[in-house]
């Protein structure tokens, strides 16, 4: 509980302070007691809570979707030599387009629908964890490949039993960048194209001119990306490639 | 007809930086008897890895023949295990796992893997750290574990590619005096390549001596001593000494001319 809340403490203290002091006009920077108030309102009246389940359906699809798209692309690139030399550069130039610079030409596509949003995180999400996943592939010391070979194993169980266990630390850390991304490219897609959601929630907060629903969204991001690592990525991390002394890549994205 | 025979062999390949062609193996010709611990011996770049890596299938050679069982090597084949430098077990299977592993490839039935596993741990000592993960062991334990994983698989040769060159000293000498036991009492057939001319002395029946690159066989020393063997009666043995010091003389009037060579190349 410490570990976990102790350095909050400090912060909302020193918001705290900012806020009391009035160092910013009251009606611009709202103190933790008023947000606190905001926040239980959204909820009482259901907005919160509906809100939230609608920003998760979509991260959820998206991921999904990402994720289904994401791993097995990467592994091909990275198993197959031609399939690089093919989609290589074409993986750099499709990273480098900004996932929000994708959204005016897919709202003309879709609409402002959920198919347009899912469309942008699944993006977000494929490009990166490809990328990690053929660096991680390549990372698989050659001696594990070796070593499998002159065991016994044939070209399918080296992938199996070798290459996706040794590309596990950067499968990991491709999840959590792509998710990352993607859940920032779920609120940015809320912002433009939303109709609710936390995104849609802040930007509305801030059409009308209420600074603390822009506080309380702010927050709800944070808390959830906190509670994504700690009751996903990080006990998988922990039962995998942490236990098996295997960390080194994966802190990188920590 | 040897376990292994290696006749002729020659490895060429172009260096990608300077584009020449490197003569690696120049002509190396020698066999391994069934149940034969032969070490081969040469100084560093000399290419025996080469000649290794040629034996286990991971390379192929650009003319002569490797066979074993009078078969020629094609490609990697779990009758050649390969223990390497770098241990290369399996950090995501437990001890067990990994010596289990060659058995479920090789399609051992499921209830015979873990008692033929267990016999091995047993072997190479390493009988209780079967749940272990192997970066929990220490160095010397981890390299024991590649043995084990290798010898269940009951390989017609096991390649050991300077098995016990990255451990401290201390834990080596303990090393290669397991070894020695483990050889004794399983009799397995080993091809065992170091630059070390005392371990080569120690642990092999037959020392291949190689040149510097292009390589050749300079000599195949048949080492005088008993078995079984320990440190302490080597160490006080002036056959392992004289062995030794001759093929230390040997090397010796090779490397002071290997110098220029080396310098050529650069």
């Amino acid at each position: 509980m410490v570990r976990t809340f102790g350095p909050f403490v400090p912060v909302v203290l020193i918001w705290w302070v900012i806020a009391e002091a009035e160092v910013f006009p009251p009606d611009l920077f709202v103190g933790p007691g008023t947000v606190l108030a905001e926040f239980r309102e959204l909820i009482a009246k259901g907005i919160l809570p509906a809100y939230l389940s609608d920003s998760f359906t979509r991260l959820w699809t998206g991921v999904l979707f990402g994720l289904l798209i994401g791993i097995p692309a990467g592994f091909i690139v990275a198993m197959s030599r031609w399939a690089r030399r093919l989609t290589w550069p074409l993986l750099l130039f499709f990273q480098a387009i900004a996932d929000i610079a994708w959204l005016p030409i897919v709202i003309v596509w879709f609409g402002f629908s959920l198919t347009a949003v899912t469309f942008v995180i699944v993006y977000t999400i494929v490009f990166p964890l490809m990328i990690s996943i053929v660096s991680g592939v390549e990372e698989v010391p050659k001696d594990l490949v070796r070593a499998a070979r002159s065991l016994g194993a044939g070209r399918f169980r080296v992938f199996t039993d070798v290459i996706v266990p040794g590309a596990l630390p950067a499968v990991a850390t491709g999840i959590r960048t792509g998710l990352g991304y993607g859940w920032r490219a779920l609120i940015a897609a809320e912002i433009i194209v939303g109709t609710s959601g936390i995104g849609f929630m802040m930007f509305d907060a801030r059409r009308a001119g209420v600074v603390t629903g822009v506080f309380v969204g702010m927050i709800v991001l944070g808390i959830l990306w906190y509670a994504l690592d700690a009751l996903i990525l990080a006990p998988f991390e922990r039962g995998t490639i942490e236990r098996w002394g295997m960390v080194r890549t994966a802190e990188v994205g920590r | 007809m040897s376990t292994l025979e290696i006749s002729h062999l020659r490895m060429e390949y172009v260096d990608a930086y300077t584009d020449e062609t490197v003569t690696a193996v120049g002509d190396v010709s020698f066999t391994i008897e069934e149940g034969e611990f032969v070490a081969v011996l040469g100084p560093s770049g000399c290419g025996k890895t080469t000649i290794l890596n040629i034996v286990a299938g991971f390379q192929k050679q650009t003319s002569g023949s490797v066979r074993v069982g009078g078969k020629d090597v094609t490609g990697p084949s779990p009758e050649r295990g390969v223990v390497f430098q770098s241990f290369a077990l399996f950090p995501w299977k437990t001890v067990l796992g990994n010596v289990v592993f060659g058995l479920r490839m090789r399609g051992v039935p499921r209830r015979d893997r873990e008692p033929i596993a267990q016999r091995y741990l047993e072997l190479v000592g390493l009988d209780g750290f079967e749940r272990k993960f192997p970066h929990e062991l220490s160095g010397g334990m981890q390299q024991r574990l590649g043995v084990a994983r290798v010898l269940a698989n009951e390989p017609a040769v096991m390649l050991m590619d300077e098995p016990f060159a990255s451990v401290d000293a201390q834990t080596r000498r303990k090393l290669q005096e397991d070894l020695t036991a483990i050889f004794e009492a399983n009799r397995p057939t080993v091809f065992f390549v170091t630059h070390d001319i005392e371990e080569a002395v120690f642990l092999a029946d037959r020392v291949v001596v190689l040149s510097t690159r292009p390589s050749r066989v300079k000599e195949v020393v048949t080492v005088p001593l008993e078995r079984p063997r320990h440190w302490r009666d080597a160490l006080e043995s002036s056959d392992y000494r004289r062995t030794v010091t001759y093929i230390t003389d040997m090397l010796a009037g090779d490397e002071s001319r290997a110098i220029p060579a080396d310098l050529d190349t650069t």
